[in-house]
């Protein structure tokens, strides 16, 4: 996907797959405090958050806190290596 | 972590115990020390399920001195898949009861002690004070928090894992320098969105693969040996087989490893995850009927429409002959529906349709109802040829 920083990749994500758009994002257009976003290995909340600019190559994860020591969690928020740059 | 120096008496291995460890004595990274270490060791699991199977029998086979192990749980036939400590014959039995039997038969060396009870805030500091090391098996937010508070606040590593379906995660947290597990995930997903453990499923081998990476880093955490997972947290794809990790640091903010800790004592942890007072009161209100009423109606051939709002693949195990619209489709669906029915919505145990209905009935139907307890209520109440899953 071509994007130029985490939050265009983000956004066209969520223009691809309208779905997605509870799971990831608040009522107010904030990313929900369970969802992680990584660039490469790096939280990108250590980086620039959704500003972090991206290189060819980047992978971006969406690493969702899961429960389970049997399973407690949705399938729909639970993928990681969601896209790349 | 006790040193060799200050191994004491009764970690002195006798002849039977040098035997049996023989694979580990003969590696200078375990050695005597090591095995006298693990010897002296005292690990909590936390559960006695998928994670804790794995977890418990290799820890005991290892030569983990104290183990204890917190389940106040039953065994059942659904748990068998992915559950390995516990048998076909344990059906019905205790899971402390099943669990023992077999971590004593493996190693009667091991003292085990076990605690048939929930954990909770009122006992958890107490229990994790008498223990080294917590190994993290629990399928719940809450007591995810829970654990992982009180690993911070007695200062004992918890060393993570978790699954679903397909994917897993492991770390250890809670080390004194490393990262917690709010550190990684400040707060828990609000219960609206996550369905219900039996919605997802677990591939059955998933708690054995991340099960045992929770015990090689217990073991690794005893001996003192190579590099822990704090810091780093492993993400598990069973279908791709890859293992990746991401780096975890230590949020300076957390609320309760941080520099300015606002958690200082354990805290309700249901209503932190919103599970008390939000999700309860809007199943109530939601207009529902029994499974013995829907079989009056269906035997008196009252004119109801069965909506099964279930995936295909659940519907191909067992069904009432409803029709099919996965909640998910509903939105872009519904204009398939004649709201001059009465509608009855099902899934399995009750929640996806209690959804289902909100939507029909925020969207204009006015005859559309909730089967309460699903599938699994008409199979236990009304058709027991039925099969349950």
């Amino acid at each position: 996907m071509p994007a130029k920083t985490v939050g265009d990749a983000l956004a066209g994500l969520v223009a691809q797959h309208p779905d997605l758009k509870r799971h990831l994002y608040s009522d107010d257009g904030k990313l929900r405090a369970f969802v992680n976003v990584y660039v490469n290995d790096e939280d990108m909340r250590y980086l620039q958050k959704e500003a972090t600019v991206l290189s060819d190559g980047d992978t971006i994860s969406i690493v969702p806190s899961i429960a389970g020591g049997n399973c407690q969690n949705d399938r729909r928020t639970c993928n990681s290596g969601v896209c790349k740059s | 972590m006790p040193t060799v120096s200050e191994a004491k008496p009764e970690a002195v291995l006798s002849n039977d115990e040098i035997l049996r460890y023989s694979r580990h004595l003969i590696m200078p990274e375990v050695g005597m020390q090591g095995q006298q270490k693990l010897k002296a060791a005292k690990v909590l699991c936390i559960g006695a399920g998928g994670l804790g199977s794995p977890l418990s029998l290799y820890l005991t086979a290892a030569g983990v001195g104290t183990l204890g192990i917190v389940d106040f749980d039953v065994v059942d036939y659904t748990n068998l898949q992915r559950q390995i400590i516990h048998t076909t014959n344990d059906v019905g039995r205790k899971k402390l009861d099943s669990a023992a039997e077999k971590l004593k038969a493996i190693n009667p060396f091991l003292n085990l002690r076990t605690f048939e009870t929930k954990l909770t805030s009122a006992n958890a500091l107490d229990l994790f004070r008498e223990f080294d090391i917590v190994a993290d098996g629990t399928d719940n937010f809450p007591t995810r928090y829970l654990v992982n508070d009180a690993c911070v606040l007695t200062g004992k590593p918890n060393v993570y894992g978790s699954i679903f379906r397909f994917e897993g995660q492991a770390s250890v947290f809670a080390t004194e320098d490393g990262p917690c597990y709010r550190c990684l995930y400040p707060e828990p997903p609000p219960p609206g969105l996550v369905p219900s453990c039996a919605e997802g499923g677990v591939l059955g081998i998933l708690p054995g693969l991340v099960g045992v990476i929770q015990a090689t880093e217990t073991i690794k955490l005893i001996l003192g040996a190579g590099e822990s997972l704090a810091g780093r947290l492993l993400l598990v794809d069973s279908l791709a087989m890859k293992f990746r990790e991401l780096k975890l640091r230590k949020n300076p903010d957390c609320p309760v490893c941080g520099k300015n800790p606002t958690i200082t004592k354990l805290i309700d942890y249901e209503e932190f995850c919103g599970i008390r007072g939000q999700e309860e009161p809007a199943a109530n209100d939601i207009p529902a009927i029994s499974v013995e009423e829907l079989k009056k109606k269906m035997d008196a051939k009252a004119d109801i429409f069965i909506l099964d709002v279930r995936e295909p693949h659940e519907y191909q195990i067992c069904n009432l002959k409803g029709y099919l619209i996965p909640v998910g489709d509903l939105p872009k669906r519904v204009n398939e529906l004649d709201s001059s029915r009465e509608i009855i919505a099902h899934c399995k145990m009750g929640g996806r349709s209690a959804k289902a209905v909100n939507f029909l009935r925020r969207s204009g139907f006015k005859k559309v109802y909730n089967l309460t307890g699903g599938i699994t209520a008409w199979a236990e109440k009304v058709d027991p040829t039925m099969p349950k899953y």
